[in-house]
């Protein structure tokens, strides 16, 4: 359990970096302390693991995460920030009291914070016990809760140490909140290597923050990288000790190159959900010849690519991944729906290599068919992402007034990008595109995953279409 | 799990290296390779795990590892090389036929190196199923075996890697060899995590593979570590990205202040057993201001001070240690008088002597049996030892008890010494140790008798005293 971890690491380096946010730093002695002192003031507070599953949702971010580790420390399962079932919450925002809230006062905070920092009790802790609820998007429509015990919540660390995150006890960046699922694993993974977590940055502080700690792992979505490199001071120097972690495979080649080049060649992928945690990895440079390339099952994980029937299909064919591990969930919270027999299908389309390695082309619900062409919005993206005055671009479908669907991609132009260089640009890709209508955009509408929000795309678009000619 | 890794591994990072010796260096994708061949060759001999506990005996050190991973691909158990009760033997060394001894031929050999590496599954196992076969250090007596299960085997990997090892990838270097409890722990552990193995390294070798890799970590014997301090060549610079454990026996100040000065200033000390691998670790420096501290229980492990009656007793006060954890065996092969005196009350009890201090940490001061009892003076053979070691003209020291001519035990300290020393500033040396101390006959000796571990051989020291004895009575 990781917040046993975190007091072994600090007695045998106390003085070793633990938690860097912007306004905050604290060692692994003073990480401890201040996690068992909390541990004494949320238990003063009445917080037992009988209150049920707690989510934390703090400004702080030097506080959500001492406080995520008190309650760990108290064997209290948490959840997400805005886990609509959670049982109790924590907040340090203002507002009226109520019984499932727990508003922590700065004068509490402050007493918490001067009172004597004693280990709390151990609590009766299975291994089988609720540790953490993660946030899935769920393979269908509406979020699913997915609840994960201690034990494979560290089962999902030792696949993370083989796959990615062994010899890595610098400093583990993670700017803003990516995913509150991975984020927490990650944390919880951090704390038990005794490497330092650095959280609450913004990017644009992300490069010199690389600069002055020690390098250790920057765990990034593929967008935030993108970004990352736009803010990335031209005289930065590469930094080979630093890992670059992408946690997801639809990161665009040409993106892979310039990070490689500019920030570390050392640069992965992982594919992952929560429900099976994480099942595939691979090094990022493969993508520059293969997109999508999500590298080989961690092992443990057996990855298959099926048809809509179940079946299992050849090398190379498209189809849905199917993902069987001892740390598939064996059901959503509050669900009837579980996946079936260990397998879980992930409702994400892909295909095997010869060499054994999977190539995630998108999710199945994205899936495109065009004129009776099928396309995956992700090769349109990538093409366009590969311009130079493209900051951002998403790619969607819209049924025209005849009701055949129509493909339209939404640009995030940097100045002077013109209509017909972006159409010369994609004609040069190596894959068939369609034809695309385009809609010129200040942003593209992501959600804090970063994970494009098509269905938004999609709704703008028929609206301004419904408008008349002119209006 | 840890052969899972190898393949994993070799696709992901497959020009890393995976073993290193002083004539070879392997890549994970060569190695995994050759595990491959060798498992489909030993298949195709009949090895399965129904031919019971295997032990592996190779002319390369290379050969032995990729025959120990060739054998965990197949679920089969392996033991050490000394274990001389293994079902089957596998040997690349000519000699006679015989039935529990399986001969790799040269023409074998050949073939099944040259063969095509096809990928050989994991074979499906019980968690709790036999994986490997460990022989306890016998420092009490006849060598026993220790049965560990996949399970525990992981659980001992995750155990080192919380503990010391997770910052570290680059070379491994673990000189008690894979046949040794923390070296077959070290082996599968950096596969599992992508680093290299460095095999069949001398203390001559070390310091040019230190020299040559950046970072690494070094796991070795205080005797080991005495040995390789004095193979080091001038010149040769402090290395601080290379992180030694030492373990097996009692680090002594003088020897950890030298090492990290001279070797790396980022030292352990490991407090651990074969029955149950590293239960306690502590940073190197500790020894200095308390001889035998071995720092803290290592997560998941609960370890505890008890009375003759098995009652705890309170931190200060000293008792045998007992220790409990995923890591510890179940019990010995075979051996079920032993099992039943050491495996109880859900702990192992480890024969070691030791307390805890108010901040959780551990010392240990010996083995039980070593304990003397001179005339009502219980005292601890290390007291005196570490006490003496500090003194300028002492090389070593060991302290034992030989029964007196009334038959009661009377004080023995053999030392060996560095230059001119008398009897006199010896015992004014260990005055300041703090502790009563009992009459006191000391022997000049060239160098003290110690294991392979390093740990001191009272039993011959007593048996060369008393023939002394009995010689200078007879004159």
């Amino acid at each position: 359990m990781f917040d046993a971890d975190l007091a072994y690491h600090a007695r045998q380096r106390p003085r070793a970096p633990a938690l860097i946010t912007p306004g905050r730093r604290a060692s692994y002695a003073e990480l401890d302390a201040a996690v068992n002192r909390f541990a004494n003031g949320l238990l003063g507070l009445g917080v037992t693991p009988e209150r049920g599953v707690t989510a934390v949702e703090t400004g702080s971010a030097y506080h959500r995460h001492v406080l995520l580790a008190a309650l760990a420390r108290l064997g209290v399962a948490t959840t997400f920030p805005d886990d609509p079932a959670a049982d109790l919450r924590l907040s340090d925002g203002p507002g009226e009291p109520d019984e499932n809230i727990l508003r922590l006062t700065d004068e509490w905070i402050e007493a918490v914070e001067a009172s004597p920092p004693l280990p709390p009790r151990p609590p009766a802790r299975s291994p089988e016990g609720l540790a953490r609820v993660l946030r899935s998007a769920g393979p269908g429509a509406g979020m699913r809760r997915v609840p994960l015990s201690w034990a494979m919540l560290a089962a999902e660390g030792r696949r993370c140490i083989v796959a990615y995150a062994a010899g890595r006890q610098g400093t583990w960046v993670l700017p803003a909140v990516a995913e509150p699922g991975r984020t927490y694993l990650q944390t919880a993974l951090a704390w038990s290597l005794g490497a330092a977590l650095a959280v609450d940055f913004p990017l644009a502080d992300t490069p010199a923050l690389l600069e002055r700690e020690a390098p250790g792992l920057l765990v990034v979505t593929p967008h935030q990288l993108r970004s990352l490199l736009t803010v990335l001071p031209s005289a930065f120097r590469p930094i080979p000790d630093l890992r670059i972690l992408v946690t997801d495979a639809g990161l665009p080649p040409a993106v892979t190159r310039e990070a490689r080049l500019r920030l570390t060649p050392d640069v992965q992928v992982i594919y992952h959900t929560p429900e099976t945690g994480l099942a595939a990895s691979g090094p990022a440079s493969r993508l520059e010849n293969t997109p999508g390339v999500a590298g080989w099952p961690v092992p443990g994980v057996e990855i298959e690519v099926v048809d809509a029937d179940g079946g299992c299909v050849r090398d190379g064919v498209v189809g849905e991944i199917r993902i069987r591990s001892d740390g598939t969930c064996a059901g959503y919270l509050g669900a009837d729906a579980a996946p079936a027999d260990g397998a879980f299908l992930t409702g994400d389309l892909g295909r095997r290599l010869s060499d054994g390695s999977l190539v995630i082309a998108g999710r199945l619900s994205e899936r495109m068919t065009i004129g009776g062409v099928v396309v995956m919005p992700q090769l349109l993206e990538n093409a366009a992402l590969s311009h130079p005055d493209v900051r951002d671009a998403a790619a969607f479908a819209v049924p025209d007034a005849a009701g055949r669907m129509e493909c339209w991609m939404a640009i995030a132009p940097a100045e002077g990008l013109t209509r017909e260089s972006l159409i010369a640009h994609l004609a040069r890709s190596p894959q068939l595109l369609p034809e695309v209508r385009f809609a010129w955009t200040d942003a593209v509408p992501r959600d804090a995953a970063g994970r494009i929000e098509r269905e938004a795309l999609r709704a703008q678009v028929i609206a301004a279409l419904s408008q008349p000619a002119g209006a | 799990m840890f052969e899972a890794a190898v393949a994993f591994h070799a696709r992901v990072r497959p020009r890393a290296p995976a073993l290193v010796t002083p004539r070879r260096r392997v890549t994970y994708a060569e190695f995994n390779d050759d595990v491959n061949r060798y498992a489909a060759g030993l298949l195709a001999a009949g090895i399965t795990p129904q031919r019971g506990i295997v032990g592996v005996d190779a002319t390369l050190p290379y050969r032995v590892h990729v025959l120990l991973m060739a054998l965990a691909r197949l679920g089969v158990a392996s033991t050490t090389l000394r274990d001389g009760r293994a079902d089957l033997r596998i040997t690349d060394r000519t000699g006679s036929a015989d039935p529990t001894v399986l001969r790799l031929g040269r023409d074998w050999i050949a073939s099944v190196e040259g063969a095509p590496a096809v990928e050989v599954p994991s074979a499906p196992r019980e968690p709790e199923g036999l994986a490997r076969v460990l022989l306890s250090s016998g420092s009490t007596g006849e060598a026993r075996r220790v049965p560990l299960s996949w399970r525990r085997m992981e659980a001992r990997n995750l155990g080192a890697l919380a503990a010391y090892a997770s910052g570290r990838l680059g070379v491994w270097a673990v000189r008690t060899g894979v046949d040794s409890s923390l070296g077959y722990n070290l082996a599968t552990l950096a596969w599992s995590m992508g680093a290299a193995v460095a095999a069949d390294h001398g203390a001559a070798d070390l310091p040019v593979l230190m020299e040559r890799q950046p970072t690494g970590l070094l796991g070795l014997t205080p005797l080991q570590l005495r040995e390789l301090l004095d193979n080091l060549p001038a010149g040769f610079e402090l290395k601080p990205r290379w992180r030694v454990v030492v373990t097996g026996a009692v680090l002594a100040p003088a020897l950890a202040r030298e090492g990290r000065q001279r070797l790396s200033p980022d030292m352990h000390v490991i407090y651990g057993a074969t029955e149950v691998a590293g239960a306690a670790v502590g940073p190197a420096q500790r020894v200095e201001t308390t001889p035998g501290a071995v720092g803290w229980p290592v997560p998941g492990v609960t370890m505890e001070v008890v009375g003759p009656d098995g009652q705890r007793l309170p931190d200060g006060e000293t008792g045998e240690i007992r220790i409990r954890s995923d890591s510890v065996a179940e019990r010995f092969l075979d051996d079920p008088e032993a099992t039943g005196e050491a495996f109880r009350d859900g702990f192992f009890h480890s024969g070691d002597v030791g307390r805890r201090l108010p901040d959780g940490s551990f010392v240990i001061e010996g083995r039980a049996d070593d304990r003397m009892n001179l005339g009502g003076i219980k005292i601890m053979p290390s007291v005196l030892e570490n006490a003496l070691i500090e003194h300028p003209q002492v090389r070593d020291a060991a302290a034992f008890a030989v029964p007196g001519s009334d038959g009661a035990d009377e004080c023995w300290v053999a030392v060996s010494p560095d230059g001119e020393v008398t009897r006199e500033s010896l015992l004014q040396h260990l005055r300041r140790a703090g502790v009563r101390l009992p009459p006191i006959h000391f022997a000049w000796s060239e160098s003290i008798p110690r294991s392979d571990m390093g740990k001191i051989d009272r039993q011959a020291l007593r048996a060369q005293t008393l023939a002394a004895l009995r010689k200078s009575e007879g004159l």
